[in-house]
């Protein structure tokens, strides 16, 4: 549900976004250069029908991985671990796309579901054995994030390795008839961009209107509860991170058949990956899901409007991920900062577990 | 500070004291006088103020106004106890008082080092000059919760206090600790020492103590100087005069008519405990002998731990998850309903129906019918006359009470056959705990089984047809009800007596 | 001994485990205070970016670097606590936004101090000194090994038995202690939990400091954007494990490292080089279920897992 609060704090955090690229602007090209870095800005995010279906190809996969992670923040499971989820999924697709035989829609439809299945496995085996280890489950999540990406890259260059790519580490490529359809002729918008609207819809519907929604919000708000009530406290998580993993495994998958036709080392895992963009959309609006669309495309703006002042200006490009960075420290300030009064009415916002408590507890509010 | 020659030293004297947080009056005129030597009671109803008054004296509010002087150290041992669970005893008692033996060579000052041989000294000095003795190389973790509460007595002891503030010290202790606990307490005031100990827990203030004082809403409404005490005035003191305090004055004076259609057994555990429609069974033990994992197996939150066969109106469900449990008709009143009972952020609608709705809530194409739930929402609420606005309010904008009536509702509506009752009362207020009581009694009338666990005897007693005690994870037979006295019942909580025999050994792991 | 205990192989082991190993501390500190540091990453890479930048704006070697990367990765920590603690933001969102904020920061600083992207290395850039100990050197292996490594290492190795006894015998310790598992009994005799948990934050950044400026600098001195390669992750995960046994921490670090360092030398026999990337996390998770699974062999497992098993 959008309720004022929040489209005010995406308004809020969307401005104080510019406001920090122009100081960065300001304080590293000069005072003069902010200008044109504006207008390099805004060209890269909707300067012409091809830098805005670029914004769209970029929301696509922040848009499914922030739908992903606020299903799991919503159940109180603070999984990070999308950056592997995306990975494998990525990889899983890839690989299904190059092997599996028959016409191209079938081959696509299949392999991204195997993409889908394959992040949901992934995220639930991490899970999993967070609960056997009693380790926090965020703790565990981080380090698979690395973990997935030297698996993808060990199994892609011991089995899956494309002969002819010499400098790189790449599965072979997809058939071109199996590649996603480019919706704009001459942009690189695909079809995924709608997958990922409709998902998105799908998935707030399933939540808002729905008894398995309403069973994950009122896991999230109390797991003990939820128990008592006959939620089965061992399985249940792990359904969950099954769930929202293949959200974010169907948009490595996506993205395999959308943009890059292979798996490619580098591509979707990594510091700068774009899950990490999509996990600061849920991170920003803890449990929101329809929101999801105006902050996914907000981040894609900035990635792709900073790729638009790098080009024309020559800007760094930490520079987008310094500025999520700062973001998220304001809008989490001034999330922090509302009356309790207001908290209670809201979702329930993510709230730090001790340090030492079971692996797999929810959440609790804050105090 | 007033010295008084010939008299006793008075420790605390407070008048007129009165406190609020924002719109809440806690406090508004509270008088207390402690003179060493004696046992004070502070007694008064969840909410009197009793823990806003000890928190004055001890220092850790300021009141708004009123004359307070304390002329000694005072030491506040807090109902939740505040030892730390990975410290070492000697490290809980220690810690607050570090430097104060802790002084030593120069590196070890700067460095900030503690001395913990002498402070070792220091803390075996006192425990044999009080006679509470503890394990100080223990960590608080591995001892019960009496020898905790031991601990939190030295520790405020070994600062040097004069003056001791029990806060519900006996609310985790059998009758035989209590009487354990007044002895040390009378041998410190023996020695000059005041002591006020702050109860709900009548019967223990008028056998205990030397001068009662009855908080009400925030007042001293009475004073009773010496003994002996009249339960029934303390009682309606308390309450304000209303006439349900008889109840709590003379719990176990009228013996609860026997349960008219006690039929054939609804829940039944391995043929050792059973409860039989129209029947309550209590469970009475002090918190912690295997309570919680006794209705944990039985609810199925913990599958692993025994294989009895467990059989709800005959089926067998030992194999079952929790959901179909409560498929076949079993509830549960979880001991703290604000921690597992409920969800604080949610809605009253989304409390009553939880996370697993009944059929009546469920539509097609798995829908959630929110109109239909409010319904039922509304209807709980007006049943069990919760004070609440709206039911979409959050359940968090309601009082410990209306919270656990919402709760027991909830649990007792369509298709309840067996309700486990943990401490259903606790933290409830006196018309709360007879609104509570009477659903549970309505619930049994019209053909329901309840297990009651409670570390309230009189509670206990005031409600059972049959009483179990549990002892460190073993249950004893069962009595009725006819047969047990209050005294009876103490003697059996003192560790099962002779009983033991009845008890069954335990199995391994 | 072959391959799996040659000197080269441990000697880099040791070294690897000096920076993870500090780390380590400085997340093992504010843990045990309450405060689970999800921005040691963040603050590590802002560390190894300090130990770069402190020697070449300064020109002042390899103490220049240290104090550097400590100062850098102290103000790093420092800001954590003033948002996670004193702005009360939940810590898991500060210590992910830390990490973007070092990631991004370290870019753009690197464009702005160095008019460059990606690596750092120029020839001027002093490593940390080796130090020889006498006898030990002469020592075949060992000498190798233990011998000839930098100042960092000893120091780590030093700090280990230090900081379980400041944590157990000084009253700073008690209260760090206290405030991490009982923050009200803390506050009841009169102790600041934020207060503690600032200290902690700040120490534990000097820290983290140490383990970057070893990072960067115990080999080829040098700054590249994703050298920190998840350590400051792993020490979470080695923080998690010790829990309540501090000296834990010192053979946790080694058998990491052991693994880390085999990753990458794995090529030597002849197996694929991208089992670097698999080995580590193989290792940590192995390290990780080990506890758990001596919990289910030890005879009192039920009684630990579960309090009094009852019998109806």
């Amino acid at each position: 549900m959008i309720d004022a609060r929040r489209v005010l704090t995406i308004v809020l955090v969307a401005v104080l976004g510019l406001a920090v690229v122009a100081v960065l602007l300001a304080a590293l090209q000069g005072v003069d250069q902010v200008a044109p870095g504006f207008a390099s800005f805004f060209a890269g995010i909707g300067g012409t029908d091809t830098a805005l279906a670029s914004t769209a190809r970029t929301m696509t996969p922040i848009l499914l991985i922030a739908v992903s992670a606020s299903v799991s923040i919503r159940a109180g499971l603070f999984d990070v671990g999308q950056v592997g989820q995306y990975v494998i999924g990525g990889l899983a697709a890839a690989t299904a796309g190059t092997v599996l035989p028959g016409p191209g829609v079938v081959v696509a439809i299949g392999s991204l579901l195997i993409g889908a299945l394959a992040g949901g496995i992934w995220a639930s085996a991490i899970g999993g054995l967070a609960v056997a280890t009693r380790v926090q489950l965020v703790v565990l999540t981080l380090i698979a994030n690395y973990f997935a990406d030297g698996l993808a890259r060990f199994i892609t260059r011991t089995t899956l390795q494309d002969p002819d790519a010499h400098s790189i580490v790449a599965t072979r490529m997809i058939p071109q008839d199996a590649w996603l359809p480019v919706l704009i002729p001459r942009t690189s918008l695909h079809l995924g961009f709608v997958i990922a609207i409709a998902v998105t819809v799908v998935v707030w519907a399933v939540v808002r209107y729905t008894v398995a929604g309403h069973r994950l919000t009122m896991y999230g708000r109390n797991p003990r509860f939820a128990t008592l009530a006959g939620v089965d406290s061992r399985r249940y998580p792990l359904t969950v991170l099954l769930g929202s993993g293949s959200i974010t495994g169907l948009a490595g998958a996506i993205e395999v058949f959308g943009v890059y036709h292979r798996f490619q080392d580098g591509t979707l895992g990594g510091p700068s990956s774009v899950a990490w963009t999509g996990l600061t959309a849920a991170i920003l609006i803890p449990s929101g899901l329809l929101i999801m669309l105006p902050a996914a495309f907000f981040l894609a703006a900035l990635t792709t409007g900073l790729a638009g002042v790098q080009r024309d200006i020559g800007i760094t490009a930490g520079m987008g991920t310094l500025v999520q960075g700062v973001l998220i420290v304001i809008a989490a300030v001034a999330l922090s900062r509302q009356t309790p009064r207001a908290r209670t009415a809201g979702r329930p916002a993510p709230a730090p577990p001790p340090a030492r408590e079971p692996a797999m507890s929810a959440v609790k509010e804050e105090s | 500070m007033t010295s008084h020659s010939a008299d006793p030293p008075v420790h605390v004297s407070a008048v007129g004291l009165a406190k609020s947080f924002g719109p809440v009056r806690a406090l508004r005129r509270a008088d207390l006088t402690v003179t060493a030597g004696r046992i004070s009671a502070l007694v008064g109803e969840n909410g009197a103020g009793k823990s806003t008054l000890m928190q004055l004296i001890s220092g850790d509010l300021s009141p708004d106004s009123g004359a307070l002087d304390v002329s000694t150290r005072v030491g506040l041992v807090r109902q939740q106890l505040s030892t730390v669970d990975e410290l070492s005893l000697l490290e809980n008692i220690v810690f607050g008082a570090e430097s104060a033996a802790g002084t030593g060579s120069l590196p070890r000052r700067l460095v900030g080092g503690i001395n913990w041989r002498s402070h070792r000294e220091g803390v075996r000095d006192l425990m044999a000059r009080t006679g509470l003795v503890v394990p100080l190389a223990k960590p608080a973790a591995e001892v019960p919760v009496g020898v905790r509460q031991r601990v939190d007595i030295l520790s405020a002891l070994y600062r040097g206090a004069r003056c001791l503030l029990l806060d519900e010290p006996t609310t985790y202790l059998t009758p035989r600790e209590v009487d354990n606990l007044f002895e040390v307490m009378r041998d410190l005031a023996a020695g000059g020492m005041s002591v006020v100990f702050i109860s709900h827990r009548l019967r223990e203030v008028v056998q205990h103590c030397d001068e009662v004082n009855v908080l009400r809403r925030g007042e001293s409404v009475l004073h009773l100087p010496a003994a002996p005490f009249e339960l029934g005035q303390i009682g309606r003191a308390m309450t304000g005069g209303e006439d349900a305090a008889g109840d709590v004055a003379d719990p176990v004076g009228a013996a609860r008519p026997a349960a008219g259609a006690a039929g054939a057994p609804i829940l039944d555990v391995g043929g050792r405990l059973w409860v039989r429609s129209g029947e309550i069974v209590g469970i009475a033990g002090v918190s912690g002998n295997g309570q919680n994992e006794l209705l944990d197996t039985i609810a199925g939150l913990e599958r692993d731990a025994l294989h009895l066969p467990l059989t709800i109106d005959g089926r067998d469900v030992s194999r079952s998850s929790t959901r179909s449990r409560r498929a076949a008709g079993l509830r549960f009143i979880p001991e703290s309903v604000k921690e597992s009972g409920s969800a604080p952020t949610a809605s009253i609608t989304d409390n009553v129906i939880s996370a697993v709705p009944p059929p009546s809530v469920r539509g097609r194409f798995g829908l959630l019918r929110r109109a239909t739930a409010d319904h039922l929402a509304q209807s709980l609420v007006e049943r069990a006359r919760v004070v609440a606005s709206s039911t979409r309010q959050p359940a968090s904008e309601l009082s410990g009470g209306n919270l656990q009536r919402v709760a027991v509702a909830r649990e007792l509506g369509d298709g309840a056959r067996v309700l486990l009752a943990h401490e259903p009362t606790r933290g409830v207020d006196f018309a709360g705990v007879a609104l509570i009581h009477a659903q549970l009694r309505e619930f049994t009338g019209r053909g329901g089984a309840v297990l009651l666990v409670t570390s309230d005897v009189d509670e206990l007693l005031a409600l059972s047809d049959r009483v179990h005690v549990i002892d460190r994870g073993r249950l004893s037979r069962s009595y009725e009800r006819a047969q047990l006295t209050l005294g009876r019942l103490g003697e059996l909580l003192g560790g099962l007596g002779h009983d033991a025999a009845a008890a069954r050994p335990q199995e391994g792991p | 001994m072959g391959f799996w205990f040659s000197a080269d192989l441990w000697q880099l082991t040791l070294q690897a485990t000096a920076a993870l190993l500090f780390v380590s501390f400085g997340v093992y500190l504010p843990m045990r205070a309450g405060v689970l540091v999800l921005g040691a990453e963040g603050a590590m890479l802002f560390g190894c970016f300090g130990a770069i930048a402190a020697q070449v704006l300064t020109d002042g070697g390899a103490l220049a670097g240290l104090l550097g990367a400590v100062a850098a990765s102290t103000c790093a920590s420092a800001l954590f606590a003033a948002v996670a603690i004193s702005g009360r933001v939940n810590p898991i969102v500060t210590g992910i936004a830390l990490n973007f904020i070092a990631v991004g920061g370290t870019s753009v600083l690197t464009a702005v101090l160095f008019a460059g992207e990606g690596t750092i290395v120029t020839p001027s850039l002093e490593p940390l000194p080796r130090i020889e100990l006498p006898i030990v050197e002469s020592v075949p292996w060992l000498g190798d090994v233990v011998s000839g490594q930098t100042i960092v290492l000893y120091a780590a190795v030093l700090t280990t038995p230090l900081l379980a006894l400041w944590l157990n015998r000084t009253r700073g310790g008690l209260t760090t202690r206290v405030v991490g598992s009982a923050p009200a009994v803390a506050v009841a005799a009169g102790r600041s939990p934020a207060r503690t948990q600032w200290i902690a934050l700040v120490v534990g950044g000097v820290f983290i400091g140490l383990g970057g400026a070893q990072l960067a600098l115990a080999s080829a001195a040098q700054f590249s954007p994703g050298m920190t390669n998840a350590r400051g992750f792993i020490a979470l995960a080695l923080v998690l494990i010790a829990a309540q046994r501090p000296w834990l921490l010192l053979p946790l670090a080694i058998t990491f490292a052991y693994f880390d360092t085999l990753g990458f030398n794995l090529q030597n026999i002849g197996l694929p080089t991208e089992l670097s990337g698999v080995l580590p996390y193989v290792a940590i998770i192995a390290m990780l279920a080990v506890p758990s699974i001596a919990r289910r062999f030890r005879p009192d497992a039920a009684a630990e897992a579960g309090g009094s098993r009852v019998v109806p």
